[in-house]
């Protein structure tokens, strides 16, 4: 019995070796289980996102140089196209033979605020000046998906004596994305952006947007409505109107937890001129209304890019700290 | 049971030889293995794998595709995220499995099949290759969800190509030969083990031997047995029973010399 026994622990333990001799040769080999663990996609790389601005800076500077929206949608889109179709058709009024050209958009030494993502869409930020001696540009690139082209948002310009804030960090050195349509921001930005226009059209208005209101670049708006004002005397009179026109879901996360958001406003300044009075009207602004005088009234349609610094719950005061303000258009009797 | 145990070695030998030293053959001296050349066609965009094809981290892929007309092909990897959103809603051949030498389970999925842009003209490729004629992708393996993509160079529809798939791990080729060889020592044990029985059947039959050995009872107790048979007993039963009997060779040589 003993003996049988022995004899099959023999051929059990040359069954062992031969699988362990085996399968040890197939161990020694550099082979593992993938773990398929997989960080958050950076939206570009610093080199990516400079090759991404040559490309918008040639379609740019061709759809300037052509006043041409089709081909400047190619990669511009949301406020920025607006804005800018509406000044190719300002230009192509006020200058016609194209004696002033637009200058070659250029941006130089690109800042890239680079996000990580899980998937599509995919944003990041540039801060970068597009002429000569030019503001930094505020720029938000976003595609659709990984076949898309990189399309301009928003493109406000940095305020100069404004703080801008600090930005918060994740463990790899990226910005922190929020998303304002997943309310990942401190504040409803739509409301703010409502209540901001308001501010800008003299409304009392609360909470962060009270402080909003003090804030410079509002300051600055305000006081230039008031000297319109004092301007036209009373040969008219002016009324300003403010509305929200575009929120982006595109929001960076700042290091003291607050935001950075961007929206768009429009904005509306009439005039309504008084009888017996009449107002003339700078050679500019006659090209486009296409009178050199104005005898009932005169409407300019303006719109602003603007990136808000957005406090965290616990305290601080919004600012603007990156903004345009450019004239869209331009009708009058 | 010498019997059994030289047939269990030459079985296992065989068992580890054959295979190990097949795949000697197959694998070469460069430690990769190859599928050999394969077709492999969609209408839609290209094919693109699942990220659970590349289960298995460390092997450098070598991946080889020229399309059937000799028209520029791309072939890239990519993170599972781009590459699915590249491919969109486009019609695609998916890879789900992979097994070699050659077993692939593949799904065509219809959807647009319109041209994407250029693949070459995306900046989001770990590593791609492009161009004329066969096209070999090189890339070791890492963690991650990654897909390899094959599709015509221009981002147009429908691909016939002939893929030859690679998988080289470094050491594979001497680790398999020691595996063969060890294969190998079994099988030559166990052929020894099985012609050393016969041999010490045909001296059990031989005269001399049986003479010998037959009276073993007698011979420890009979003072007059052959002296011969005493040395055997006194020296090798136990040993013969056990299975290995060097003195029972002795004694069977003595008898022999006797």
């Amino acid at each position: 019995m003993t003996g049988t026994r022995g004899r099959l622990r023999i051929h059990r333990a040359a069954f062992v070796l031969c699988a362990t001799v085996t399968l040890s040769g197939c161990a020694l080999l550099p082979v593992e289980e993938n773990t398929f663990d997989s960080a958050p996609l950076p939206a570009t790389t610093q080199e990516n996102a400079e090759t991404v601005l040559e490309r918008i800076d040639e379609t740019m500077t061709a759809a300037d140089a052509a006043r041409d929206p089709v081909l400047l949608a190619e990669v511009v889109d949301g406020p920025l196209l607006d804005i800018r179709t509406a000044q190719y058709a300002i230009d192509a009024a006020t200058d016609p033979e194209d004696a002033e050209p637009a200058p070659p958009v250029e941006h130089s030494d690109p800042t890239v605020f680079i996000p990580r993502f899980e998937g599509y869409p995919q944003w990041f930020v540039v801060a970068a000046p597009v002429a000569e001696d030019g503001p930094l540009r505020l720029e938000v690139l976003t595609r659709e998906s990984a076949a898309a082209p990189w399309f301009t948002l928003i493109a406000p310009e940095l305020l100069p004596d404004v703080e801008f804030p600090e930005l918060e960090l994740d463990d790899a050195g990226y910005v922190v994305p929020l998303s304002v349509a997943a309310e990942d921001v401190p504040t409803d930005v739509a409301a703010l952006a409502e209540q901001h226009a308001a501010a800008l059209g003299g409304a009392e208005v609360e909470g962060l947007a009270a402080g909003l209101a003090e804030d410079s670049w509002t300051q600055a708006r305000r006081a230039a409505n008031t000297a319109a004002a004092e301007a036209v005397g009373e040969a008219a009179t002016l009324t300003s109107t403010y509305a929200a026109a575009d929120v982006l879901d595109q929001a960076l996360q700042t290091a003291d937890g607050g935001a950075l958001v961007f929206y768009a406003l429009t904005g509306t300044r009439g005039y309504t001129v008084t009888p017996t009075y009449f107002l003339t009207l700078d050679a500019t602004t006659a090209a486009i209304v296409g009178t050199g005088e104005v005898a009932t009234e005169l409407t300019e349609q303006w719109a602003a890019q603007l990136a808000v610094y957005v406090p965290p719950e616990d305290g601080g005061v919004p600012r603007v700290v990156a903004a345009t303000w450019d004239r869209t258009g331009l009708t009058g009797s | 049971m010498r019997r059994i145990g030289g047939w269990l070695l030459v079985v296992l030998g065989a068992l580890v030889f054959l295979p190990a030293s097949a795949a000697v053959v197959w694998v070469g001296t460069d430690d990769t293995a190859q599928t050999g050349s394969h077709r492999m066609t969609t209408r839609g965009l290209g094919v693109i794998t699942e990220p659970s094809v590349l289960q298995y981290v460390g092997p450098v892929l070598h991946l080889t595709v020229e399309r059937a007309d000799s028209e520029p092909v791309f072939v890239g990897v990519a993170h599972e995220v781009d590459a699915t959103s590249y491919l969109g809603e486009h019609s695609r051949r998916v890879v789900s499995r992979v097994g070699l030498p050659w077993d692939v389970d593949t799904d065509q999925r219809d959807g647009i099949e319109e041209a994407l842009p250029p693949p070459g003209d995306q900046p989001w490729w770990l590593i791609s290759v492009e161009g004329d004629g066969p096209q070999e992708l090189v890339w070791p393996i890492p963690h991650g969800s990654y897909s390899i993509v094959a599709l015509n160079a221009d981002g147009t529809p429908a691909l016939d190509a002939d893929v030859t798939l690679g998988l080289e791990i470094a050491g594979t080729f001497y680790t398999i030969l020691a595996v063969a060889a060890f294969g190998l020592l079994l099988l030559l044990l166990g052929l020894w083990l099985l012609l050393w029985r016969r041999r010490r059947r045909e001296v059990e039959d031989d005269p001399a031997w049986a003479g010998a050995a037959a009276p073993i009872e007698t011979a420890s107790s009979d003072p007059e047995a052959p002296r011969a048979a005493q040395m055997v007993a006194a020296g090798g039963l136990g040993d013969r029973r056990r299975g290995h009997s060097p003195l029972i060779a002795d004694g069977r040589r003595l008898a022999v010399q006797e």
